[in-house]
């Protein structure tokens, strides 16, 4: 990038908020993704004015630009893998409003999940989506790579709460869509569309969202599976019989026996699958709920079956759960999570041959699963420096997804395509899927300066 | 240089930014320069030959706070205060230190320096009136609002040993830290109090010196061996149960810190387990022994609601957060609130409140509001540092008074 041009694009925010000092450089150069490269500019926009003549100047001149919020995002959508700027959001942090009447909120996109949820639930409502990253993501990134999370069964994903965005596109145009109303089918529905395009089609300014009333309470039952067949029959049984639970997750042999080794929190580690199973409602209904779930349970095999009286001792419960990802962590320096989905009645299918390509490729894999929704999220356990591993772990990654495509699934439930699965793109979408996404692109980013070198 | 073993925690970040929201300094920029991610990566790459020990680097590491949040907060299990402690030797031998540190280095190393300074000080204090109470600050507290210096030091006042009151149960050795030596006379007081009221014989080793905590947390590991070696000379005696402490920075260093620096540097580390294995806080021995305390009978209707700090040294350094707050909640005439986010940092953090007093300042406004929610008349802690940053920072006529936990205690037992 050329200096004159750092340095009109430096003016725009402010010599406190540009910086191409080689640390920062480095700082914005990765995510929780393995591959990296550093920008030549990173800029901290706060109004959606400064994101528009930044997007101006990077249009006239054909400067690649990332946008990014806290970089929790797990596919490498944010590693600004063809330089140029990396546009910072973070500092745009503020609730905008909070409409309780017409449960909506409009906020900006660097104000923290977490945060956001604790704003709204003071006026007794809630934020459904709520990605395992919640108290470090931002919004806007849950926009981007349109976050699923544990409630996704029950409460549905980003895109099904977005009721409005401003967005600015590459030309520097400042694009409105949708607006307060609940309802509204005018037009395309260009909202859900700039969701989940993760920064290649537009930098998200401002969010507009629904609200819903917050659940007054919620149970949690644990159960013990010694077969992992009986526990997907019982997940099938549990949603047959009527019942959303809030939270239905479950832990694999591997899983269990590494947290049990780290905690000691008396799990059996004899067991193929243990089940979480939330609800959440109005108290008077809970207790039919989780009687019902509980005699599923137990119609299904379980060996042992918990139910939370008390919040404390729901809490007690999701320990194991809450531990799993750092204690599988600390097995080996690094860990990816990948997020291979299928169609409800295959998990246990896909379990089985993860767990089998694990081993042919003699890689280490535990298996954690949102199991309502079929969203699998294996642990690879790998050491970077081990360059034949490196090896083994990209081959059994690339099993997993033919084997999830195979069974009707999907490369991601919920992580996104970014960088790591770019190349695997084809293999679930067609020639046509392919086109019809490029052409998108090209109308609205026709220089293809956002977020270049990612799926699309 | 840097410890090997801690080059090997770097391979381990997975880069997830679960360390992020606890930083108390990334709260305030929002920019991964003053995030633990950040940080570490920067370290990783300048290690590997990707970056050099550059004003930028120095710069993005001298300003994290050293709170540990994010080293608790990693899942993998990353000792992210142990790589900072580390690159920072090396920053450290490249750069130095600015000259009003350097000079309180010499002192901190120089016992009779450090008391000539405090005495130096103290005149000040008296001849200098005026600017006192014309608002002027260093760093973001008012001049009138730093502390007077003790007339003679505490030690000295005091004497080597302090016997118990009654019958001797135990024997501990009080190690005072500078604070209270020369500034908070007080809180020594207090502790002396109520450690012998417990039937505990008090013993003051007149020749410690300071931890060096200051020290060595801003690189210079090796200049604070000395002080180091000293104290753990005066403080490894088998006829003590226990070396009883005020200050949590002392705790931490002589229970944590100080340790892992001497591992890190390859030194012998048997003596400084030693002594780490027997350090307590105040709190830490009173809560054991509460059914002992002789309190004094509640006074109808006047409690005090007091919300309790917890200083970084003491919540994560030394892994103290339940005891002094069992003391506090079960002293009479004093209701316990709690604040929200009690064990994040003030914002203080010694030298780095007056070094770096913006970003200071905006992790202390964070402090300040949850104090604040609380509505509580007192602010109770356990170090002299964050008395210091929140009596400091606390001067509206509504806002709290800061006390030590001890002084409480000491307030309310019975007179003899």
């Amino acid at each position: 990038m050329h200096e004159s041009v750092k340095k009109e694009l430096a003016a725009i925010v402010g010599p406190e908020r540009a910086t191409s000092r080689p640390e920062d450089l480095v700082a914005y150069s990765l995510d929780p993704h393995i591959e990296e490269h550093r920008p030549d500019l990173v800029l901290f926009a706060v109004t959606t004015e400064e994101v528009s003549a930044i997007m101006k100047v990077a249009f006239r001149e054909e400067i690649p630009v990332t946008p990014r919020g806290s970089g929790t995002n797990l596919a490498g959508e944010v590693v600004p893998i063809m330089g140029g700027i990396v546009l910072a959001l973070s500092r745009m942090d503020r609730i905008l409003e909070i409409d309780p009447r017409n449960r909506i909120a409009r906020v900006q996109p660097g104000v923290i999940n977490y945060r956001f949820q604790q704003e709204v639930a003071k006026h007794g409502l809630m934020y459904a989506p709520h990605p395992s990253s919640w108290k470090v993501a931002t919004i806007g990134g849950n926009v981007g790579t349109n976050s699923g999370g544990p409630r996704t069964l029950k409460y549905g994903v980003t895109r099904d709460y977005l009721l409005g965005l401003t967005a600015v596109l590459a030309n520097g145009d400042v694009l409105k869509t949708g607006g307060k109303a609940i309802k509204n089918v005018t037009g395309y529905d260009l909202t859900r569309l700039i969701c989940g395009s993760e920064g290649t089609l537009a930098v998200v300014t401002e969010i507009t969202v629904r609200l819903i009333p917050k659940p007054k309470a919620s149970r949690t039952i644990m159960a013990n599976f010694p077969l992992l067949e009986d526990s997907s029959d019982a997940v099938a049984a549990i949603i047959g019989a009527g019942i959303v639970p809030s939270g239905l997750e479950l832990m694999d042999k591997v899983v269990i026996s590494a947290v049990e080794a780290d905690a000691r929190l008396g799990l059996p580690t004899d067991v193929e699958a243990i089940l979480l199973v939330e609800v959440d409602g109005d108290p008077e209904g809970l207790d039919l709920q989780v009687r019902t779930i509980e005699r599923i349970l137990m119609e299904n095999h379980s060996s042992r079956v918990l139910v939370s009286r008390t919040p404390e001792e729901a809490d007690k419960l999701w320990t194991a759960r809450r531990n799993a990802v750092s204690v599988m962590a600390r097995l080996r320096p690094n860990t990816s999570l990948e997020d291979a989905t299928v169609p409800v009645s295959n998990l246990t299918e896909m379990i089985r041959k993860t767990v089998e390509i694990g081993r042919k490729n003699n890689v280490q894999i535990g298996v954690l699963a949102h199991a309502g929704d079929g969203n699998l999220h294996p642990l690879v356990l790998f050491d970077q420096r081990d360059k034949d591993e490196v090896r083994r772990v990209e081959a059994a990654t690339e099993e997993i997804f033919r084997e999830a495509l195979a069974l009707g699934g999907t490369l991601s439930g919920e992580h996104g395509i970014g960088r790591a699965k770019a190349r695997f793109l084809p293999m679930e979408l067609d020639e046509v899927a392919m086109e019809v996404t490029k052409c998108i692109k090209k109308s609205v980013d026709p220089k293809g300066i956002l977020n270049p070198g990612k799926f699309v | 240089m840097f410890a090997e073993p801690i080059k090997e925690d770097l391979h381990s970040c997975l880069k997830c930014a679960m360390c992020q929201p606890v930083c108390p300094t990334y709260r305030v920029t929002r920019m991964e320069r003053n995030a633990p991610r950040g940080r570490v990566q920067m370290v990783k790459k300048y290690l590997e030959g990707d970056l050099s020990l550059s004003g930028g680097l120095h710069d993005a590491l001298m300003t994290c706070i050293l709170c540990e949040a994010c080293s608790e907060a990693c899942p993998s299990g990353v000792r992210l205060d142990r790589v900072f402690e580390n690159i920072r030797m090396e920053l450290y031998e490249k750069f130095g230190v600015g000259l009003a540190k350097k000079a309180l280095f010499a002192a901190l190393k120089h016992p009779l320096l450090l008391r000539l300074g405090a005495g130096m000080g103290r005149l000040g204090q008296r001849a200098f009136i005026a600017p006192l109470n014309l608002g002027w600050k260093m760093g973001n507290i008012p001049l009138n609002r730093l502390g007077r210096f003790n007339s003679t030091s505490f030690r000295r006042q005091i004497g080597e040993v302090v016997p118990a009151v009654g019958k001797r149960v135990a024997r501990v050795v009080y190690f005072t830290g500078c604070a209270t030596d020369l500034i908070n006379e007080h809180v020594g007081r207090a502790v002396v109090d109520v450690l012998t009221r417990l039937g505990i014989e008090v013993v003051i080793p007149q020749d410690q010196v300071c931890c060096s905590v200051p020290v060595f947390l801003s690189g210079a590991r090796k200049e604070a061996l000395p002080n180091i070696e000293k104290n753990l000379e005066v403080l490894d005696r088998s006829d003590a149960d226990a070396i009883v402490v005020d200050c949590a920075t002392c705790g931490g260093g002589l229970k944590k810190h100080i340790p892992y620096l001497m591992e890190d540097l390859g030194l012998e580390t048997d003596r400084a387990r030693r002594v780490a294995a027997k350090v307590r806080d105040v709190s830490q021995l009173i809560s054991e022994m509460m059914d002992k305390l002789p309190l004094a009978s509640a006074s109808s209707g006047r409690t005090v609601a007091v919300t309790y700090h917890d200083p970084c040294h003491m919540v994560r350094s030394m892994k103290v957060s339940k005891e002094p707050r069992t003391v506090l909640a079960a002293l009479p005439d004093i209701r316990l609130t709690e604040m929200e986010g009690a064990g994040e940092c003030c914002g203080g953090a010694g030298s780095f409140q007056f070094e770096h007093a913006e970003l200071s300042a905006g992790v202390t406004s964070l402090k300040k509001q949850n104090i604040r929610a609380t509505g509580a008349q007192l602010v109770a802690t356990g170090c002299p540092g964050c008395m210091l940053t929140l009596s400091g920072n606390l001067y509206e006529e509504s806002d709290p008074l800061v006390v030590h936990t001890i002084e409480l205690v000491a307030q309310r037992i019975k007179k003899e």
